[in-house]
């Protein structure tokens, strides 16, 4: 194998684990700064750190990337180069339309489309595919917004003698430690996943035998690629889940990540993989339920449902068509190195749109200050 | 027949398990919270330096102590897993 493949491709790794860091921002801080609990800069340093420091706590799954999804044999460089771009051009795109989509989900999907593409349907384990994505895809909003949805209840119920000011203080302090939570479960969880390609991506090109575990500088650069990716905000999709599925409060704040947290660490203590992204938006959903007054604006969620849908079939796409021009090539360097090009245009082009349409930034992804309205009553007590 | 089908490509005893899971937390957590924000003001409330805060410091401390061993379990199951 070409060492110049393995290279682009495991660069190319380190740019999905980038987009996946900065597209799932929004999964343990978007409440945080929704409420105040954090200021936004703030917040999303903090999961920037947690994200670090979670993609060292395990290597458990790192092998088990798209293991039982596809047959691992047919699985080569290329192929893995090709699912890459579908998965990152994918979670780019959902990022411009603010939308909250599994970046894992786009990972199978680009790595199912590429191996159609390279190989056939036969090397696809359509079964692992029913096990492993679509149950999981469907549950994981219900069981989370379920939790959630309890939870809320309750924290309005037990605290509604106190006064609003000291409610809403403790529940945007112990927000705090449950969006940490998920950060961490975060950077376990997804940096590992990039390890795994990264790994396999070596396996594949002869640079590392099968038995020889996750390198060190792997971890780190994937440890640091998602903390970073994490750093730079993926403000939109903040806005979408912390302002535009509900109005959250810090009750709900707090109901929806303690949810998400136990949901993600239970899941994967038995063995299930969940999407962080799905879990976080089903807790926000049912916390948005759970207020006596609370309103989850169903068309927000609708986009968010149909792109959940669309995620696998069109990174998937994307990962076959990536493939087919690699394979094109009677040189695959040379088909890499092509479709690299290409993929860094459209992302430079669509960073450039973002830009200039409708920017979101930390200073305005919670809209503005709100104002304080004097009372009659304070008004008059101050005059 | 349906559940059949579903638990060919799923482990429902391990779904169960989660869904308890997450209930039983999202019980656990709320209360705890609660707990010592009630305490909290309590406190806050408490008349003169000469008035008995003790059961509203019981209750900073339940809270407190709770939520402490809910995150002792979360990071017990990441570092485990």
């Amino acid at each position: 194998m070409d060492n110049a493949i393995v290279v682009l491709t495991v660069a190319t790794a380190v740019v999905f684990d980038f987009t996946n860091g900065f597209h799932d921002t929004a999964n343990a801080m978007a409440t945080t700064i929704a409420t105040r609990a954090l200021p936004p800069r703030a917040a999303v340093g903090l999961a920037s750190v947690l994200n670090f420091a979670g993609a060292f706590i395990s290597v458990a799954v790192a092998a088990t990337i798209a293991s039982g999804i596809v047959e691992q044999g047919d699985v080569t460089v290329p192929i893995i180069f090709a699912g890459l771009v579908g998965a990152i051009l994918w979670n780019v795109t959902t990022w411009f339309f603010g939308i909250p989509s599994s970046s894992s989900h786009a990972l199978v999907g680009g790595v199912v489309g590429a191996v159609l593409a390279g190989v056939g349907s036969g090397a696809v384990i359509w079964s692992g595919i029913v096990s492993k994505v679509l149950i999981p895809a469907v549950l994981a909003p219900f069981v989370c917004g379920l939790a959630a949805f309890v939870a809320t209840t309750l924290s309005y119920r037990l605290t509604r003698s106190i006064r609003d000011e000291s409610s809403s203080a403790g529940f945007r302090l112990s927000q705090i430690g449950s969006s940490s939570m998920v950060a961490l479960a975060h950077g376990t969880n997804d940096a590992q996943k990039t390890m795994g390609v990264i790994v396999l991506t070596l396996v594949a090109g002869g640079e590392l035998s099968k038995s020889a575990g996750v390198p060190f500088w792997v971890k780190l650069v994937c440890a640091t690629a998602i903390a970073l990716g994490t750093l730079s905000g993926g403000w939109r999709v903040i806005k979408t889940l912390g302002t535009r599925v509900t109005e959250i409060e810090s009750p709900q704040g707090f109901s929806a990540e303690t949810s998400s947290a136990a949901a993600i660490l239970s899941s994967s203590y038995f063995g299930f993989s969940l999407s962080t992204t799905q879990v976080v938006s089903g807790g926000i959903m049912g916390a948005g339920l759970g207020r006596a007054g609370g309103v989850v604006h169903w068309s927000v969620v609708r986009n968010i449902v149909a792109a959940w849908i669309l995620t696998m079939p069109a990174a998937g796409l994307v990962g076959a068509l990536a493939e087919g021009v690699v394979s094109g090539f009677s040189s695959t360097t040379a088909g890499v190195v092509v479709v690299s090009a290409a993929t860094v245009a459209l992302l430079g082009g669509i960073f450039v749109v973002a830009r200039r349409h409708d920017n979101v930034t930390s200073s305005n992804v919670l809209g503005p200050q709100p104002v304080p309205v004097l009372r009659p009553s304070s008004a008059a007590a101050g005059a | 027949m349906i559940t059949a089908s579903l638990s060919d490509y799923l482990p429902l005893a391990d779904l169960l398990k989660i869904l308890a899971v997450c209930l039983v937390v999202a019980v656990a957590a709320p209360s705890a919270v609660s707990i010592a924000i009630v305490g909290l003001d309590r406190r806050s409330h408490a008349n003169g330096p000469s008035s008995n805060d003790g059961p509203a410091l019981a209750l900073i401390v339940l809270g407190v102590a709770i939520l402490v061993a809910l995150v002792g379990l979360g990071l017990y199951t990441l570092f485990e897993h």
